[in-house]
């Protein structure tokens, strides 16, 4: 029973999104059947993680096919926590897409790509395979091409554009990164190539192989020289989309980016030092970017770029205490981006804009609400008994003991702006007085969708 | 449309107030991590990083 | 042999780089496709290329003896070949509905997601 329990977390999904696409036109059973699969999810997930807290690191191979030879699925504890996140956020966003997607998006099988997708995130973090991990990349990619798209609306399709070509471009790199891997060590087992790339004189070769890894991931990751497409693209879905995007899609990057140089490519200065850099103007890019913009949706896709930040600075520093950061911040992360991506389609919603300079007057209308936004909103700040808090610390303990002070500021000073930039969106949005508004229709896309409306 | 956001700020309340819980999660995790043999011994056995190290 | 291959790999790559940093939606395109080909031709040139037997054991013997060609590459490659063929048919429908939509191929010309700001 519990042999094959790496497994069923991506039986689960697949089972799932072949259910659902049985039931292709009614949307209302998929409604149902797809939050009820995520509530057994949530629980498969709970029971593997709990499973692997007590035994250890547990694997499975393809067809008894020992390692390294096999294909072969390892679960430690921080591909079961990935899990395990991916499962509590994907019930969020199921149950939040039920409420949010208008029927004519659900037509056209969006829950049976929202469980592929989820499939491909489980698979990439339970792979202990770099081509396998590149085939569940292809994957998640493919299932976000067609949420990204789906509805077809103007600025979906700009935005779309701009997202696969960046992510199709880093798919290319990623298999450039696996062809040179494969030539220097011919293997593709991730413990494998642990060990004979170790064994390798030549150094050069190794950094450039390591390089490549970083751009490819890199661009999933959203980090510094390669985030733009991230901003143009994020705030064009439907917020649900938005929210497991901005949720779960860039933290894959990190988590391959984790995987990679802590286990492959480790103990290389010039490595750590050019992570350290990126990680840095990260930071800045991300914070500033965040500052000038006006579309709330906007915002908080700068702030996710801002946030990659200090988990590739955590993997930079490498020291036990940094590491510990950067999973705690990416356990953070991903609870928050979610909810906070809800809480701007929410917003859409209620006021029909995402513009910072028309919104306004939420407390006075809705003050319960805005105690819940609250919560996310200065988490993300890390005001001290909320979650943000504790991971920077952390991070701040690790850059102090490393003595690398520029880290060490750069931390606090993205950590202020995120202060100042959620303190403008809290008193814009929240505290300012409401201002009147044209009558709009709140889904002005589906204009748009005549083969929609013919079904109909 | 709300009962989510309640969910996950209840989750996001709980990583929060219950730090030490997540602590020794994400403790635990870094130290397999910094330590890549754990890894390698667990996937391709013990006998193989004897190999290597000789 | 190698050289060829090697050559040849490297104009692919900067053909296709060159094509995709181009405005135009269907050089785009065009540019992914041709990347594609360089990176699996990438892996079958460090897959080694050797003229080898496959990898079965004769009948009269228990070992295998002479050089043998790596199977792996050309399993590798035939993933990546699927995987980028759907891909590819997926751009290139997007694309053609962008075009539709949007009535420009340029991709400057594609800004109205930083208007409604």
């Amino acid at each position: 029973m519990t042999q094959q329990l790496v497994l069923y977390p991506l039986l689960l999904q697949m089972f799932l999104s072949i259910v659902l696409m049985f039931c292709w036109t009614k949307i209302s059973w998929q409604r149902v059947i797809s939050i009820i699969g995520s509530l057994i999810n949530v629980g498969v997930s709970i029971w593997l993680f709990s499973y692997i807290w007590e035994n250890g690191t547990q694997i499975v191979q393809a067809g008894n096919w020992k390692p390294p030879f096999g294909i072969i699925f390892v679960a430690d504890t921080f591909s079961a926590t990935m899990v395990l996140l991916t499962a509590i956020s994907g019930l969020a966003v199921s149950s939040f897409s039920s409420a949010s997607v208008v029927a004519a998006r659900l037509k056209f099988g969006y829950f049976p790509i929202f469980h592929f997708l989820l499939l491909g995130l489980n698979g990439a973090f339970l792979t202990g395979d770099i081509f396998n991990l590149y085939v569940w990349f292809e994957i998640i990619i493919i299932s976000s091409f067609v949420l990204i798209t789906l509805g077809g609306e103007k600025a979906q399709l700009e935005g779309s554009v701009k997202y696969f070509t960046l992510n199709i471009l880093a798919s290319m790199i990623f298999l450039t990164a696996i062809a040179v891997l494969y030539g220097l060590t011919g293997s593709l087992n991730m413990a494998d190539l642990a060990i004979k790339i170790a064994a390798i004189d030549n150094r050069g070769l190794v950094e450039i192989t390591a390089i490549l890894f970083l751009v490819a991931f890199g661009i999933k990751a959203a980090v510094f020289p390669l985030y733009f497409w991230l901003p143009d693209s994020y705030h064009t879905p439907p917020s649900a989309i938005a929210a497991i995007f901005g949720g779960l899609l860039t933290k894959v990057g990190v988590y391959a980016l984790i995987r990679v140089f802590t286990l492959i490519f480790v103990d290389d200065l010039f490595l750590e030092n050019i992570i350290l850099i990126v990680a840095v103007l990260t930071l800045f890019s991300g914070a500033l970017g965040a500052l000038v913009q006006n579309n709330i949706r906007k915002v908080f896709s700068y702030l996710i770029i801002c946030h990659i930040g200090y988990m590739i600075a955590g993997l930079g520093l490498f020291t036990e205490v940094a590491i510990a950061g950067t999973i705690f911040y990416l356990i953070h992360d991903i609870i928050v981006k979610t909810n906070l991506f809800m809480v701007g389609g929410l917003i859409f919603r209620i006021r029909g804009t995402n513009s910072i300079r028309d919104l306004g007057g939420l407390y006075a209308d809705y003050p319960k609400l805005s105690l819940l936004i609250a919560i996310p909103l200065f988490s993300l700040v890390g005001i001290p008994p909320l979650s943000g808090f504790w991971p920077k610390i952390s991070l701040v303990i690790a850059g102090f003991e490393a003595e690398q002070w520029w880290v060490v500021g750069a931390i606090i000073f993205a950590s202020l702006m995120t202060l100042i930039v959620v303190a403008k969106v809290w008193a814009a949005v929240i505290w300012k007085d409401k201002k009147e508004l044209p009558v709009r229709l709140n889904f002005r896309y589906f204009d748009k969708l005549k083969t929609i409306r013919k079904l109909r | 449309m709300i009962t989510p956001m309640i969910f996950l700020s209840l989750v996001s309340l709980y990583i929060g107030f219950g730090a030490e819980h997540i602590q020794q999660v994400s403790t635990r995790v870094a130290s397999e991590l910094i330590d890549n043999n754990q890894y390698i011994e667990s996937v391709l056995g013990k006998e193989q990083i004897i190999g290597h190290e000789e | 042999m190698e050289v060829l291959l090697a050559i040849m790999i490297g104009i692919l790559y900067a053909a296709g780089i060159y094509m995709i940093l181009r405005r135009s939606l269907v050089k785009l395109i065009l540019g992914i496709i041709i990347l594609g080909n360089g990176a699996n031709l990438l892996i079958f040139l460090l897959g080694r290329v050797v003229k080898g037997s496959p990898p079965i054991i004769p009948a009269d013997s228990d070992v295998f003896q002479s050089v043998y060609a790596d199977p792996v590459p050309q399993a590798l490659i035939l993933t990546a070949i699927v995987i980028s063929f759907g891909l590819q048919s997926f751009a290139i429908i997007l694309v053609k509905r962008a075009y539709k939509v949007v009535k420009t191929d340029d991709l400057d010309e594609m800004n109205a997601i930083d208007k409604d700001s």
